[in-house]
Parts: C-alpha cells; sequence; structure tokens
C-alpha cells in the first residue's frame, strides 16, 4: 500500500461538496472507492493527522481536513497535527 | 518587444484573508509594496501578464506536469477553499490561448515540453492574490505557467531557470508588452508543525544573490537546503524562471521584506530591474 489512495482521496475531497457531503454522512462509506488499507482507512475515518502525516501523505493534501472545514480551525489542525485532541 | 516588467510576489492567503493578524509595520509595507507594484502596472500599460506559479492541488494532482501552460480562453478563482480564506470572491480572469500556444511551440522548439491545459483552469491563491493589487480591475489577460513545486519529483533549479529563457525568447519576438509576475516564496511551511517559522539565513541566501543580479548562485541548492525553509520555499523555482526571462544582469528589487509568522509566511515582494546592464 501506499499514501496514493489516502491522497487521492484528499484531493477529491478539495474538488467539490458531493464527497464532503457523504464522507460527513458516512465516513467509512465515503472511502469505500479508494484503494486503501485497513490502517490508512482508520486513520482517515479519525482524521489521525499525526499518524497520516508521519505514514508520509502530503502535509498540504492534509490541510483540506481544514480547507474543506472537517476540522474548523488552523489551530484546531495543528493541535491533531501534534497528536493532542483538537478541543 | 522586449519583457516591459518582473514582478515578484509573495501569494500568502493572509495577505487579503487575515491581514489584521499582521504586526502594524509587516502590514502596512507589505500593502505599500503591492500599491506600488499596481501604480507600476498602470505606467508599464502591458498588454498581456505572464504569470508564473504553482498549484496546489486544485489544478493538478495526478498526473503531475512539471510544467504546464494554460491555453485556456478564460480562468477562475480563487475556488470556494481559497475563496473563504482569502476573502476575496471567486472572479474570471481573461486567457489569451494564442499568446500561450506561441509560447508551447517555442518551448517544443526549444528542447522543452511542458504539458498544455486548454481548460478554464481554476486558481486557488497563486494568481488572484497579487492580481487583486496589481490588475483590480481585471482588465488585463493572462497567462498561466504551472510549475510542480509541490510533488516529488520537482524540476530542478536549472531546468526552471532554463525555461525562462523561452518565455524571453517569445517575448522579444512578439509585439505585446509582457509583464511577467512570479509569485510564491519564500521561506513557509504548509500543513505542517513548522507552520508560522521563518528561515532567516536562507530568505538572506536567496536575497542577496537576487539583489545582486546572480540568481545562477542559487542554482546549485539542493532540495535538502531548500526544505530546511519550508515545503513552500521550493516555489523559488518561479523566480528563477522569470529572472532568467528577464533581462541578462537584471537585479531584484525588494519593496517588501516582511517576514510574518501571523501569515505563515515569509513575504517578499519586488521588481527586477529590465535594463540590461551587462
Amino acid at each position: 500500500m501506499s499514501v496514493y489512495g489516502v491522497e487521492s482521496f484528499l484531493f477529491q475531497l478539495g474538488q467539490g461538496e458531493a464527497l464532503r457531503k457523504a464522507y460527513r454522512e458516512d465516513r467509512g462509506a465515503a472511502l469505500s472507492g479508494y484503494d486503501i488499507s485497513e490502517e490508512e482507512r482508520v486513520a482517515v475515518e479519525a482524521i489521525d493527522l499525526r499518524w497520516l502525516i508521519e505514514y508520509g501523505v502530503h502535509p498540504i493534501l492534509l490541510l483540506r481536513f481544514n480547507l474543506t472545514g472537517e476540522i474548523p480551525s488552523r489551530e484546531a489542525y495543528l493541535k491533531l497535527l501534534r497528536g493532542a485532541p483538537a478541543q | 518587444m522586449p519583457i516591459v516588467g518582473t514582478f515578484i510576489t509573495a501569494h500568502a492567503p493572509g495577505i487579503t484573508g487575515y491581514p489584521e493578524a499582521a504586526g502594524e509595520s509587516e502590514r502596512n509595507n507589505t500593502f505599500a509594496a503591492l500599491e506600488e507594484l499596481g501604480r507600476r502596472v498602470k505606467e508599464l500599460k502591458p498588454d498581456l501578464i505572464v504569470g508564473i506559479s504553482n498549484d496546489h492541488f486544485t489544478a493538478f494532482f495526478d498526473p503531475m506536469p512539471a510544467f504546464c501552460i494554460g491555453l485556456g480562453p478564460r480562468f477562475h478563482g480563487p475556488n470556494p477553499d481559497f475563496e473563504r480564506i482569502m476573502g476575496l470572491p471567486c472572479e474570471e480572469y481573461a486567457g489569451h490561448p494564442d499568446y500561450a500556444m506561441a509560447l508551447l511551440n517555442k518551448a517544443y522548439d526549444s528542447g522543452f515540453d511542458p504539458a498544455f491545459s486548454r481548460a478554464e483552469i481554476m486558481f486557488e491563491d497563486q494568481f488572484p492574490i497579487p492580481l487583486h493589487f496589481l490588475d483590480p480591475g481585471r482588465e488585463i489577460p493572462i497567462v498561466p505557467i504551472y510549475v510542480n513545486c509541490m510533488l516529488e519529483p520537482l524540476p530542478s533549479l536549472s531546468r526552471c531557470f532554463e525555461m525562462g529563457q523561452v518565455i524571453k525568447d517569445v517575448a522579444d519576438e512578439r509585439p505585446e508588452r509582457i509583464l511577467l509576475l512570479a509569485s510564491g516564496g519564500l521561506s513557509h511551511w504548509v500543513g505542517t508543525l513548522e507552520e508560522g517559522q521563518i528561515n532567516a539565513e536562507f530568505e538572506s541566501k536567496v536575497l542577496d544573490a537576487l539583489k545582486a543580479g546572480k540568481p545562477e548562485g542559487l542554482l546549485g541548492l539542493t532540495n535538502a537546503e531548500i526544505d530546511a525553509a519550508g515545503n513552500g520555499a521550493h516555489e523559488i523555482r518561479n523566480w528563477l524562471m522569470a529572472f532568467a526571462a528577464s533581462a541578462k544582469g537584471g537585479r531584484l528589487e525588494v519593496l517588501a521584506h516582511e517576514p510574518v509568522p501571523q501569515w505563515q509566511t515569509g513575504i517578499v515582494m519586488g521588481a527586477i530591474s529590465v535594463e540590461d546592464i551587462s
């Protein structure tokens, strides 16, 4: 497995509302079309940024979680990146 | 017609999106420089802007071209996510397919094979931020040249520099008055824990070389050395291409150099002297 599947998902998340809506409704189902491993799926579903960046996912693609509003603020994004709870 | 002006600008979303986050003097100096560049645009009366910058995974992801010339008749931007953080509405930008095709053909004749796009490419911050100040009425068409500064492997600094010669050759042959706009840089980290840091040593090294008119001295920088100034520092590729397209011996006139952690960027605004002093 590689980061490619995760990065493809994040790129698509930035392309419009359809995938965001699907992801908000059912994260697992939204990820079903992507070629990702079980550990990748768990990390994306949990928005485990620390795991994802250490795994090698491109940080500018990870930032999509913030740009699209899944993570409401840049501060919360950075907290999650450190492995701390966002709230 | 030789290129009538070459500008270098940062494109940090905070400039328009959260200006008040910066200190007063940093903010004022940044805006004064942008206003000065806007004043010069009126004076230079360009027919066309050739924009050199990079996408951040809005227009390009897979495949990822090293270089891509925008042939589209029009473009749009910023995209809705950037619209929100930049505080600027999405607008239409006129393209110039004929000039873009001349660039593409000259590149092919010169040993370069850039990708091309006939689509109405969606901009993010890379052109809308500087153009908000340089051409607020959206009166000047733009031909975008995209450089991959994001996803490894990146084109070498030397290759970017050499590609600049293509831009110069086309401008010299054509009648249009061309303004070159290279946006990006300087030190900045995007999406990482280092966000807000500035690498002052790297910034001095780059700016000293460019102010002395010696961009060639930077071509030996390794990707690791550039990484030490952040993943966004790779955008110096855009600047180097613009330098190579400008008159030989041109020097960077720095209108603003403001490291602004709150905008996550070492802000640089400047212009390259256009007189041939070699």
